[in-house]
């Protein structure tokens, strides 16, 4: 299997930021969940693989080609959080646009995503919702057949009708298996719909990437007393909840005590105790 | 860069009709008065309509978005370039036709002497122009442009110091008896057009190193 996107070592340093030695690997076919609090790197990273900004260390291949490389971007369709197209123009004028920049430009399809997503043809993009923006910016960048999708807090902002809809075509993306999406959201629950390799980013560090279901398999929440928690060896545990009315643990499945009420994992619940757990250190 | 010159057509468009009113109205005023000279300045800012496109760009993100696009750096740049060319050759193409309608109305051709005249005028207000270029693809539009403005204000002001000194009359009857003015003309678009390609050239180098996002 080849990969999208591969990242080594990549090093970016601000003032007060340091995005550290990130290594990541998107299998062709799967998608990629990227999940941070704000500010933890996740759009840096998605700029520097854009080639937008440029790494202090690493290097980053797309579709096996150099990230700096423009010809790559033939085949990369890119959804950022704010959809930056020309605000006095129509979506039929963006299309003319567009169809003379991208050399596979598909009209056809970009008019289905139109009707698909009931977006007037006639009417400027700056009139245009929240939603209806971030519509538009998914038919522009599905309508030159892309190998890879990068969204960048795509679905924040949308109603969760909408916000199905779009999950649901991305599953439909990725039917294919040389397609693949990068996505970042706030929205871990939508992540945790569609996504098959998670990957979290906490102050600049990359703290895991892993397969979704091995994630969800190898980690269960344990119920019970702090007592009855606190007994359970250190290394084992991702992180823990202490209150007046006993304690909630995430616990490696292998060390979960027998007796001890357990439950399977969401991501969002692993993420939350895994970066309280870092910033207790 | 066909795409990216259509959407600054299509920008220009919407943003900028009020430009095509003058337009019409400088039209009447130059044909009537017979002077191509009136509204040079307006002239200026028609070429400089570029600078004002990338601002649009900055505010709608598009600068951030247009990296998403399979396009060199260097095209975005050149192409604002092609562009400023584009509105120069427009501006001359205007004056001829409104001197030709001059003439024809007035019966007096004279007029295509302010024609010769003003293009190496405009050719190095073109180039000054386009140093601005520079700094606005290295800091963007909003501090670019405020930059050149601080420089051209410097520089404004050392110039006018420089005039302000008595100038020595021997030099002045040399050159005035020695070169002959189409020598003066080419002179300028010679250099003007050094002073454009060493802007594009900068821009690109600046664009190249330039942080998006």
């Amino acid at each position: 299997m080849t990969n999208a996107i591969e990242v080594k070592n990549l090093t970016k340093k601000y003032e007060g930021f340091t995005l550290d030695g990130l290594n990541l690997c998107l299998p062709s076919g799967c998608i990629m969940g990227l999940i941070g609090e704000n500010g933890a790197g996740k759009s840096t990273s998605i700029k520097l693989i854009l080639d937008m900004i440029k790494p202090d260390a690493g290097e980053i291949k797309v579709l096996g080609k150099d990230c700096t490389d423009a010809s790559v971007k033939e085949d990369i369709g890119i959804v950022p959080d704010e959809i930056g197209l020309p605000e006095a123009l129509s979506a039929a004028r963006i299309e003319k646009v567009m169809r003379n920049i991208y050399s596979r430009w598909d009209r056809e399809v970009f008019y289905s995503y139109l009707k698909k997503f009931d977006l007037p043809s006639d009417k400027k993009f700056r009139d245009f919702s929240k939603g209806m923006k971030m519509k538009l910016g998914i038919a522009v960048a599905m309508s030159h057949s892309p190998k890879l999708l990068i969204l960048d807090e795509a679905t924040s902002g949308i109603d969760p009708v909408a916000r199905d809809e779009i999950l649901d075509m991305l599953n439909e993306f990725t039917r294919d298996e040389s397609r693949s999406v990068l996505m970042s959201s706030h929205i871990v629950s939508d992540l945790e719909k569609i996504c098959d390799y998670i990957a979290f980013i906490h102050k600049g560090k990359l703290m895991l990437c892993e397969e979704k279901d091995v994630l969800r398999d190898s980690h269960r929440v344990v119920r019970g007393s702090a007592a009855e928690i606190d007994a359970i060896p250190g290394e084992y545990v991702v992180g823990k909840k202490t209150s007046p009315y006993g304690a909630e643990a995430i616990v490696r499945s292998e060390a979960v005590p027998a007796g001890l009420d357990s439950g399977p994992v969401d991501i969002e619940q692993l993420f939350v105790f895994m970066v309280k757990k870092e910033e207790l250190k | 860069m066909k795409g990216l010159l259509i959407k600054d057509f299509y920008t220009s468009l919407a943003y900028f009709k009020l430009y095509l009113i003058c337009l019409a109205l400088m039209t009447v005023c130059e044909v009537g008065s017979g002077n191509l000279f009136m509204l040079f300045f307006f002239k200026i800012l028609f070429i400089s309509l570029p600078s004002n496109i990338i601002a649009f760009e900055d505010k709608e993100k598009w600068t951030v978005f247009a990296h998403s696009l399979p396009l060199k750096r260097s095209v975005f740049v050149s192409e604002k370039f092609l562009l400023t060319l584009i509105l120069f050759g427009l501006t001359c193409i205007y004056d001829v036709v409104v001197a030709l309608i001059y003439g024809l109305i007035h019966s007096d051709m004279s007029i295509f002497g302010q024609c010769a005249a003003s293009v190496p005028i405009t050719v190095f207000l073109t180039s000054i122009l386009s140093l601005g270029y520079i700094l606005i693809f290295k800091y963007g539009s909003e501090k670019g442009r405020m930059v050149y403005m601080l420089f051209g204000g410097i520089i404004g002001m050392v110039c006018a110091g420089f005039a302000s000194l008595s100038v020595n009359d021997t030099a002045v009857d040399f050159i005035t008896r020695n070169v002959s003015i189409p020598l003066v003309a080419a002179g300028i678009c010679a250099v003007s057009a050094a002073l454009f390609a060493f802007a594009w050239r900068m821009s690109v180098r600046v664009y190249r190193k330039r942080e998006v996002g």
